[in-house]
């Protein structure tokens, strides 16, 4: 079931030190780079049908083509703002193979004519940000990068420090970031379009999905494309957590089914059942047993049974969790981290969080419900970003499944 | 009290930094995080003098540091715990390292969001360090040794 290509060298010793790693095809393809055109990069990327492996699924080919076409200077920004509960890949990869990173953003820059690199960290990730410095400093050294590199293109990549802001893990929000201020998303425009920094075309793609482009590149689209159930196609670092004897990273093609996942490369529940799972970090919402067991980890799959694949970080709960708890657990979070831009998410958060708090202090009424699911309607579609629709998502999904649980948590006769 | 002065060696990179980014006002966390190593929070002396260098008003370092959690007004006195709460955590057993960290008086405890160590968890980070895959036994032994911390 395990499928190792982002994380073909995570075992080895030393595995994030350059030295190490050139001796293991390190920036074999970096090496290479003259001998591709950059539209033959961009082809090969369009071709695998590489999907962002930030959360939102979306082709990596269709956003690069937008960066291509895109006047100007153009900046390339890695997401490494990952603060999705539940996930913990990125991490993975920063720690074990951050020289396969470079390597990706090198040939992701060369492809789209970019000079300049970001890697925007979340500030508490000290030690990750350490080791990625370092791999940075050695990639220069190494002449990998800087004004006069080994592979004749020039390239600077500067490492950024987030601050805790769950937000800024939104691209427009981590863009803001990134510019110095306060991190509020910004306004979409209606027609595809790339991102700005400091009014510069800006490509800003995560992690793993750089990550994925020398593998991309060395074996050809066809052979990425050949993984995985079309149209998911490969592989990604999905993650388990919660209620399971083996929690980890383990990366697999996609389409395989997720119970075996969770009982094979997890280590099987931990406690008597499987009562529910959070699919793809918290705000893909919840499905139980009954769905679990028949879905294939594949966007289409899980978007079918309601949910999505989203950061492919699962949380396994057991027969002894109590939902109206979780969902508490995943509100007080939002609460926490709404940006406070848009009245239906700053408030909405507080409502849902406080009303929970009802359930769980025994001071709930059946109108309670009604709160939770309006609060639900009221966030979802009316704000600048998506964090208040996955608000709605998740509550919905807590309800649809649960709302047995939430009704005996009421004690008052009205 | 006397001034504040940014190091040789940070000024230096303040430099190198500038050469990067398209536009100055994109070193403000840079330089806050400078500030913020160098004496454990952010001070008024400091960021008038971060304000010089990026020829920005001190309100602005006010407005963007209070956006961010991470970043302190006011130094920490004591062993600084961030118990992480949410859900991975929560499921496995974090409010009971959180009923222990309570009655413990020689640290300052704070429950943080998700830090991504869902597959190690419960975990809390210790003076911005990770310690993962926690009980009460392993937590106690870590704050014992208070001269590793």
């Amino acid at each position: 079931m395990l499928f190792k290509n982002v994380s073909a060298r995570f075992e080895i010793e030393n595995s994030n030190s350059i030295d190490v790693i050139l001796e293991h095809n390190g920036y074999e393809m970096v090496k290479k780079l003259q001998e591709f055109t950059p539209e033959q990069i961009i082809q090969e990327v369009e071709k695998s049908g590489l999907r962002g492996k930030g959360g939102g699924g979306a082709l990596a080919g269709a956003k690069w083509r937008l960066l291509e076409k895109a006047k100007g200077k153009k900046y390339i920004v890695i997401n490494a703002d990952e603060s999705e509960p539940g996930t913990f890949k990125d991490r993975s990869i920063i720690e074990k193979d951050p020289h396969l990173l470079i390597e990706g953003i090198i040939l992701t820059a060369y492809a789209l004519n970019s000079n300049d690199a970001f890697i925007y960290i979340r500030g508490e990730y000290q030690e990750q940000a350490k080791i990625l410095q370092k791999a940075i400093d050695e990639a220069y050294e190494k002449g990998f990068l800087g004004d006069e590199t080994i592979h004749k293109y020039n390239i600077h990549l500067t490492l950024h420090r987030g601050a805790g802001a769950y937000i800024c893990g939104e691209k427009s929000a981590l863009l803001e970031s990134l510019e110095g201020k306060r991190g509020h998303p910004r306004l979409k425009p209606h027609t595809p379009s790339p991102e700005y920094f400091f009014n510069n075309p800006t490509l800003v793609n995560n992690v793993e999905t750089i990550a994925t482009i020398p593998s991309i590149i060395k074996n050809g689209s066809s052979f990425y494309k050949s993984l995985g159930l079309e149209p998911s196609c490969g592989s990604m670092l999905f993650g388990v957590s919660g209620h399971v004897n083996k929690p980890g990273i383990y990366e697999c093609e996609f389409g395989v089914s997720m119970l075996d996942y969770i009982n094979t490369l997890g280590g099987g529940v931990k406690g008597e059942s499987i009562k529910a799972v959070i699919t793809g970090g918290v705000s893909t919402g919840v499905i139980p047993f009954e769905i679990v067991k028949d879905i294939k980890l594949t966007y289409e799959d899980l978007r079918k049974a309601g949910s999505s694949l989203g950061t492919g970080g699962m949380i396994v709960m057991n027969e002894s969790t109590c939902m109206v708890k979780a969902l508490k657990n995943i509100l007080s979070f939002y609460h926490d981290e709404s940006c406070g831009q848009c009245t239906p998410c700053r408030e909405g958060t507080f409502w849902v969080d406080a009303t929970l708090d009802k359930f769980l202090d025994g001071s709930a009424t059946l109108e309670d419900i009604e709160i939770l699911k309006s609060n639900s309607k009221i966030m979802n579609g009316k704000t600048v970003c998506v964090f208040a629709p996955s608000v709605s998502t998740v509550i919905d999904s807590f309800l649809k499944y649960f709302q047995d649980e939430f009704i005996a948590k009421i004690k008052v006769d009205v | 009290m006397s001034g504040y002065t940014f190091s040789a060696e940070n000024l230096k990179e303040i430099d190198k930094l500038l050469k990067r980014y398209p536009s100055k006002e994109a070193l403000t966390l840079p330089i806050l995080w400078m500030v913020q190593n160098d004496l454990g929070y952010l001070s008024n002396i400091a960021l008038r003098e971060a304000s010089k260098i990026l020829d920005m008003p001190t309100s602005h370092f006010y407005s963007v540091a209070s956006f961010y959690t991470m970043f302190k007004f006011k130094k920490s006195e004591k062993v600084f715990v961030e118990l992480c709460k949410s859900l991975s955590c929560e499921l496995n057993n974090s409010d009971e390292l959180y009923e222990y960290l309570k009655t413990r008086d020689d640290i300052e405890l704070v429950r943080v969001e998700c830090l991504g160590s869902c597959g190690s968890s419960p975990m809390c980070a210790i003076n911005g360090k990770y310690h993962e895959n926690l009980n009460i036994k392993k937590l106690d032994t870590i704050l014992g040794d208070k001269d590793a911390l």
